[in-house]
């Protein structure tokens, strides 16, 4: 029979092809990371995920690091700094003891090397380059000096040259190879070297046994302790916690609330939930559309809705509710924000509605004014538990009589597609971040996420100061101002803190994470057997 | 025989550049992409994300960009991902060799299984080992791979531990994501040999060979086998569409490399050249399979063979 060939002809060619894998060497302490999504690219200096910084964190140094217990910058790869007074020059010492994994020797030169690629239009890049905001030039003053010279002051720059994306390579790797290919080969000075990367299936680091200029912040300020990370991609939610059980993976990142519920009593395994900074989840309010045009509308949606019920239900309490633009642990967060803007009264919300004239008149359990039902078009993504979230802000608005449409798009660009459509009423979004210049692209009037559509004057001045003054309390003022004029606007409703529920085995020690919340030192990590 | 196969190529080929333009056409008109997305999640401002699109050629008018990609295609070069710039052709291959042995894999145990479950639900009808059979197939016909798959995932992995949950590597790991997408493919493959042998067991020519008093091995191996597994053929090269939309769930789902997962991110990203390279390939490998499907059923049943 011709079939029955086929079918033995094609079981050879299977057993050849799955003949080819191999085991591990048993000597070497190696674990397994799991990621959640699968970025499109690895190349810090091109690619603007944030997953890529949890295994490339460690692959690179930064010119700073941001403390993560004092919040305060400390010295890198460059051992001091002094800022001009105008704000525009930026004068780096560099260490003199580094060499990069290949063995190029670190100095002024490689720093220069990097912020040209990063600044080439051809390398195309996607995040690096708009961090370094107004950057001019760089001078190069002797072999271990360099200076960073800006159009306009800009407060961030410190905090972006602490990310990884400013993270610096071995020239030596990034002549060798060109911007599509060195994702694949990177170099850095980091406590652990990059081995492989095979787009879908793994990346791989090995522990790096020179190093010895760890950010005096490490508890370990020598090589890394655990020889191999591979890390792998957990896009679906429900295989995270089975990898785990199994032993499948040992570290993991954003498990579902539910899962994390259910493991709280497994003692293999131990949760770290970690705050993250940048904006809460939240959903903004578009103000040029009716009905929430009307800032009346919009607080008494804020009165209506029951944050504290949406965190127990949907986040099994472990996350701090949120009442601003900014997460609590983000810098210059106004700790006043819960006093002040409170909210959760339904009755308020009631009566807010009935003074702009909405009553029930047709007795269908939905509120109309002029024969027009008061209807919301609410628009979701998918990540975050948003959908979630936004099917009790439904349940919780439908009780006051608000006709509530739910409509969930799949991704980042469809939800980048419904916000440029301005079909919605609230749409949820939050990036995340260190410095609260974050804010700068949703608020500011010009802004490219700016999905309330505000065009606050006031609001403008305010970012834009708040970017470009150098002085701590002058911005710590600025923004506390920026948080309440955005509610006093009621252009958002926060909900929750983001709160990453990582796990890990119990024979995992030392795991922490660095300021930006969600990547993990890994030179500290150990693995007892 | 000659003008059939002249016909069927002829068709192939229409086929593949209907699909070609197709997916050009829905997917190029889709407002927004892989860069605007990437730009803004980098805090890039609306002027420095059209100065890209610009520069990416993307801004051109889209008769020029799909002359543009049907030319490339022609020269095999698929075009570069919006997100990497590697070329897509080095992408797709990067990716191949996992879902191939996923797919070959799946195939062989859908195989083998659907037509012992076919075999088994006509050959024994009205026995328990029928029925049996009968609601397995129902089973696999109906339940979706996500669901049979985390259960299998729990049941073999964390309860068992007989296997390991994810990954890809050794004949282990391939295990139980072949087993879980194979067994959904065999469904539609017993129905189609039960069938199929059911109404080979009542035609004319089983009732005189068994009135000649063949026996009943006899009859079934000579007879109703060679009838009733001709469909097979076709249902086989069919259920590769189905496969290819079944790794994607079942690469996500066990955490294997492959094509699905790379379509699926792709389509999240919006990285529409990548997208366009695993569509074009699909419908190649479908288009030509299904073509060999037919000539392989022409050579197998001299019915066919007649021009007509």
């Amino acid at each position: 029979m011709r079939l029955l060939s086929i079918l033995i002809a094609t079981g050879l060619i299977l057993a050849v092809l799955v003949g080819c894998g191999g085991e591990a060497t048993p000597s070497v302490t190696r674990l397994v990371y799991g990621l959640t999504l699968m970025p499109s690219g690895f190349d810090p200096h091109i690619h603007a995920s944030a997953e890529l910084g949890i295994p490339l964190r460690s692959v690179y140094d930064t010119l700073v690091y941001l403390d993560p217990e004092t919040g305060e910058f400390v010295p890198g790869l460059a051992e001091g700094w002094v800022i001009s007074d105008d704000g525009l020059t930026y004068t780096f010492t560099l260490r003199q003891d580094v060499t990069f994994h290949d063995g190029t020797h670190f100095d002024a030169a490689a720093v220069a090397a990097n912020l040209d690629r990063i600044t080439d239009p051809a390398t195309g890049s996607q995040k690096a380059v708009y961090m370094l905001g107004p950057y001019d030039h760089y001078e190069i003053v002797d072999n271990y000096t360099i200076r960073i010279v800006l159009s306009e002051p800009y407060a961030p720059l410190l905090d972006s040259l602490s990310q990884v994306y400013l993270g610096i390579a071995s020239p030596t790797a990034l002549e060798q190879y060109d911007t599509a290919t060195y994702q694949f080969h990177q170099v850095g000075t980091g406590p652990y070297k990059f081995v492989e990367y095979v787009p879908g299936d793994r990346l791989v680091l090995a522990r790096n046994p020179d190093y010895a200029w760890a950010p005096r912040f490490m508890q370990n300020q020598g090589p890394p302790y655990v020889d191999e990370i591979e890390f792998r991609f957990f896009e679906d939610p429900a295989s995270r916690a089975l990898a785990l059980e199994s032993g499948d993976a040992q570290i993991m990142g954003e498990l579902l609330p539910s899962d994390a519920e259910r493991l709280r009593g497994n003692s293999a395994i131990q949760l770290y939930p970690v705050s993250i900074p940048g904006q809460p989840l939240q959903f903004f309010l578009n103000t040029r559309r009716p009905p929430t045009d009307d800032i009346a509308i919009r607080e008494a949606l804020l009165y209506a809705t029951n944050r504290n019920a949406i965190v127990n239900a949907v986040f099994q309490s472990f996350s701090p509710v949120a009442y601003g633009p900014l997460a609590a642990v983000t810098r210059f967060y106004d700790p006043e924000m819960p006093i002040l803007y409170p909210f959760n009264d339904q009755g308020q919300a009631a009566s807010l509605l009935a003074s702009r004239g909405y009553e029930d008149a047709d007795g269908d359990g939905i509120l109309e004014r002029d024969g027009e039902p008061l209807r919301i078009d609410v628009v979701v993504p998918p990540w975050g538990m948003s959908p979630e979230v936004g099917q009790l802000l439904e349940s919780q608005w439908e009780l006051l009589g608000i006709d509530v449409n739910l409509i969930q798009v799949p991704s980042f660009p469809a939800l980048r597609d419904a916000a440029e459509e301005g079909e919605y009423n609230a749409i949820a979004i939050n990036f995340t971040g260190t410095d609260p210049s974050l804010l700068n692209q949703f608020y500011l009037s010009d802004g490219a996420l700016n999905w309330s559509k505000v065009d606050d004057p006031d609001l403008d001045a305010l970012l834009y100061e708040a970017t470009s003054t150098l002085d701590e309390a002058r911005r710590a003022e600025l923004y506390r101002q920026i948080q309440r004029r955005i509610m006093d606007l009621a252009l958002v409703i926060p909900i929750r803190d983001y709160v990453n529920l990582n796990v890990a085995s119990a024979n995992i020690t030392g795991l922490r994470f660095d300021a930006q919340g969600f990547f993990p030192i890994l030179a500290e990590v150990q693995l007892n057997r | 025989m000659r003008r059939y196969l002249i016909r069927r190529i002829g068709s192939m080929l229409l086929v593949m550049w209907l699909v070609v333009t197709l997916a050009f056409a829905t997917l190029w008109l889709l407002p927004g992409d892989a860069i605007e997305a990437q730009l803004l999640i980098g805090g890039a401002t609306e002027e420095q994300i059209e100065a890209r699109r610009e520069s990416l050629g993307l801004d051109d008018p889209a008769p020029i960009r799909y002359l543009r990609y049907l030319s490339g295609l022609l020269h095999g070069d698929m075009g570069r991902s919006l997100l990497t710039g590697q070329p897509v052709t080095q992408i797709i291959a990067q990716q191949a060799g996992a879902t191939l042995e996923l797919a070959t894999a799946s195939l062989v145990v859908a195989t083998v299984l659907g037509l012992g479950l076919g075999l088994l639900s006509a050959g024994a009808d009205g026995s328990v080992a029928g029925s049996a059979a009968k609601w397995i197939t129902s089973l696999a016909l109906s339940t979706p791979i996500y669901w049979t798959g985390i259960i299998a995932i729990w049941l073999f992995s964390v309860v068992l531990g007989w296997l390991p949950a994810i990954g890809s590597g050794d004949l282990r790991h391939l295990v139980l994501p072949a087993g879980v997408l194979g067994f959904h493919v065999a469904g539609s493959i017993a129905r189609v040999t039960g069938a199929g042998l059911i109404e080979a067991k009542s035609g004319d020519f089983v009732t005189v060979a068994r009135a000649k008093g063949l026996r009943a091995d006899a009859l079934w191996l000579r007879h109703i086998l060679r009838v009733g597994l001709l469909p097979v053929i076709t249902i086989v090269a069919l259920q590769l569409g189905f496969l290819l939309g079944g790794t994607v769930i079942t690469e996500t789902l066990f955490v294997r490399r492959g094509i699905g997962r790379l379509l699926m991110d792709a389509i999240l990203d919006r990285d529409l050249p990548v997208v366009q390279g695993v569509v074009v390939l699909g419908a190649i490998t479908y288009s030509v399979t299904n073509a060999l499907a037919d000539l392989l059923y022409a050579l197998a049943d001299p019915r066919l063979r007649v021009d007509g």
